[in-house]
């Protein structure tokens, strides 16, 4: 079993992509297959940003066996007033689409989801809890 | 296959080159360089940063063309762009059937031909990609480190040997021994022939570095002529900034130099190049016209490009394209997912001993590369200089 944590901070543009860049290179040392890393590498990239763009920060932890691999993205809020509208494909406020500028819009947790064998997201006021896993057996 | 060699005599053991290799090719064991073969993607960065001449990458010489009943020269697009004009093409042809040749070949057409083939895959293309498989640099970059994106690359269609097939299938008849020598404007292609490193499955016999050509080329130019009827498409595939396709310019992305080339790799894993139907990537600046065996600047030969698309009128040759089975070797024979993470737990456990400057002082090029070392039992924490002075003082 393998365990990392990391760390992300608010509105942090300029590290953008950067924790995704270390779990990719981490993956493609332990050499998963092509594949599926691709799906991780996407997914992982899409919550990070989202992380930088919407919360106040948090942290990504990846928890990773011989069966699973698992990437939890928990931030300090301020949590997503409407969960089921932020699932639908293309979803996005007109001042989110601002500063979502030149990150790419409206395409985070429904892109997410598909990426992902399993899919949960829990949202409050104090935070939202994006928990992905994925199957690693070959 | 690499073609880096080393010259043990000529090292001054400064390391640049350890640091300046994009894939971790190179360490220094034994006071020696040494370079991991089948890591090494043949981009020439470890040979322009050593000033001492302790690595270099020769091809054939001409020599060999006394074995040969007939000699035919392959000339690449690429070396279209160091004549200024379209009569200097004319007359660097001459000069090269003035080395020895009985004919010349003009590779544009069938770059023309390759060039065309990708408009169609292009026009056809949705998203995400499709990637380009003329760069050899390129090629061997994707499958040693972006193993994700191999599926998106383009069959490797390679312009000279489309060439060298014809020739052989007009020659048979002659019964004559026939040699084909391609003129090479990177090392990169000098290992895609018979001779010097020995690719049997090549129909090309030699590739000659066209560097080491210039001084009988410079020498003789001015007093010889041939004439050339160049392809615009070839010209284009050869130089990045021309290649583009009607309707499609904002489709394709063009990436040049490995900086820019890793840059792209890295956004496409993550899905990041929206609205791009294909990318053009090339380790030389400005694409095969820089290339690093090459005399000219890139900048300047792009203008010459751009001078010679003004005039150029030739026809593509015709082929059929069929996919190549080059093989993209899978070498690590694969251990369980349970054994590769225990592993990368060993080597862990290690790299947390160390310093993580990455300084190279060790011979390896990096502290990650140290650790699977150590791991590995093939040396030991004493071997880092950094953590000695640390443990003494
Ligand atoms: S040619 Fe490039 S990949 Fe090969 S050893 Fe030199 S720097 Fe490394
Ligand atoms: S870009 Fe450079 S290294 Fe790549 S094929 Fe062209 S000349 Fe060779």
């Amino acid at each position: 079993m393998i365990e990392q944590r990391y760390a992300i901070g608010h509105a942090d543009y300029a590290n953008a992509g950067k924790v995704s860049s270390q779990i990719k290179s981490f993956l493609k040392q332990i050499g998963l297959d092509p594949t599926l890393l691709r799906r991780i590498a996407v997914a992982c990239y899409e919550a990070e940003i989202n992380m930088i763009i919407h919360s106040y920060g948090g942290e990504i932890t990846l928890a990773m066996d011989e069966n699973s691999l698992d990437l939890n993205f928990k931030d300090n809020g301020p949590g997503i007033p409407d969960v089921e509208k932020a699932m639908t494909p293309g979803w996005s406020t007109a001042s989110e689409k601002a500063r979502e500028f030149g990150f790419g819009a409206g395409m985070g947790l429904p892109n997410i989801k598909r990426m992902a064998d399993t899919f949960e997201i829990q949202s409050t006021q104090s935070g939202t809890h994006v928990h992905i896993a994925f199957k690693v057996n070959e | 296959m690499s073609v880096v060699t080393y010259t043990l005599a000529k090292c001054q053991k400064c390391m640049k080159c350890l640091r300046v290799c994009p894939v971790e090719a190179i360490t220094m064991k034994d006071e020696r360089v040494r370079i991991n073969k089948s890591r090494c993607i043949n981009c020439g960065k470890c040979i322009d940063s050593c000033v001492h001449q302790g690595l270099q990458a020769k091809g054939s010489t001409l020599a060999e063309l006394e074995y040969y009943d007939v000699k035919i020269a392959l000339v690449p697009s690429a070396l279209l762009a160091a004549a200024s004009t379209v009569d200097q093409i004319e007359e660097l042809f001459g000069t090269i059937k003035s080395l020895g040749f009985d004919e010349v070949v003009d590779l544009s057409p069938y770059d023309g031909a390759v060039a065309n083939e990708l408009y169609g895959m292009i026009s056809d293309q949705k998203e995400p990609y499709l990637i380009s498989s003329f760069c050899p640099v390129v090629n061997r970059l994707i499958e040693v480190k972006y193993p994700m994106l191999l599926e998106y690359m383009v069959p490797p269609y390679r312009s000279a040997e489309l060439a060298s097939r014809r020739i052989r299938e007009e020659t048979v008849k002659l019964n004559q021994k026939v040699g084909i020598f391609l003129l090479c404007e990177c090392i990169a292609k000098l290992p895609t022939s018979k001779y010097p490193y020995g690719d049997t499955s090549s129909e090309i016999d030699h590739a000659l570095s066209i560097v080491d050509l210039f001084p009988r080329i410079s020498k003789e130019m001015g007093n010889h002529r041939e004439s050339v009827d160049p392809s615009p498409d070839g010209l284009k595939l050869a130089s990045s900034a021309h290649f583009t396709t009607k309707g499609h310019e904002s489709h394709i992305l063009r990436a040049d130099g490995l900086e820019k080339v890793q840059l792209a790799l890295d956004l496409a894993e993550f899905g990041q190049l929206k609205g791009r139907h294909y990318l053009h990537l090339s380790n030389c600046i400005n694409g095969c016209v820089g290339g690093n065996l090459l005399w000219g600047n890139p900048f300047e030969a792009t203008q010459h490009v751009s001078e010679h698309l003004k005039t150029v009128r030739g026809t593509n040759a015709q082929v059929v394209f069929e996919a190549s089975e080059e093989s993209l070797d899978e070498v690590n024979e694969r251990k369980s997912i349970q054994e590769r993470i225990l592993e990368y737990a060993r080597v862990n456990a290690q790299l947390e001993q160390l310093p993580g400057y990455d300084c190279g002082a060790c011979g390896f090029a990096s502290c990650r590369m140290m650790a699977e070392e150590i791991a590995a039992g093939r040396a030991t924490l004493e071997n880092c200089r950094i953590r000695n002075h640390e443990v003494k003082s």
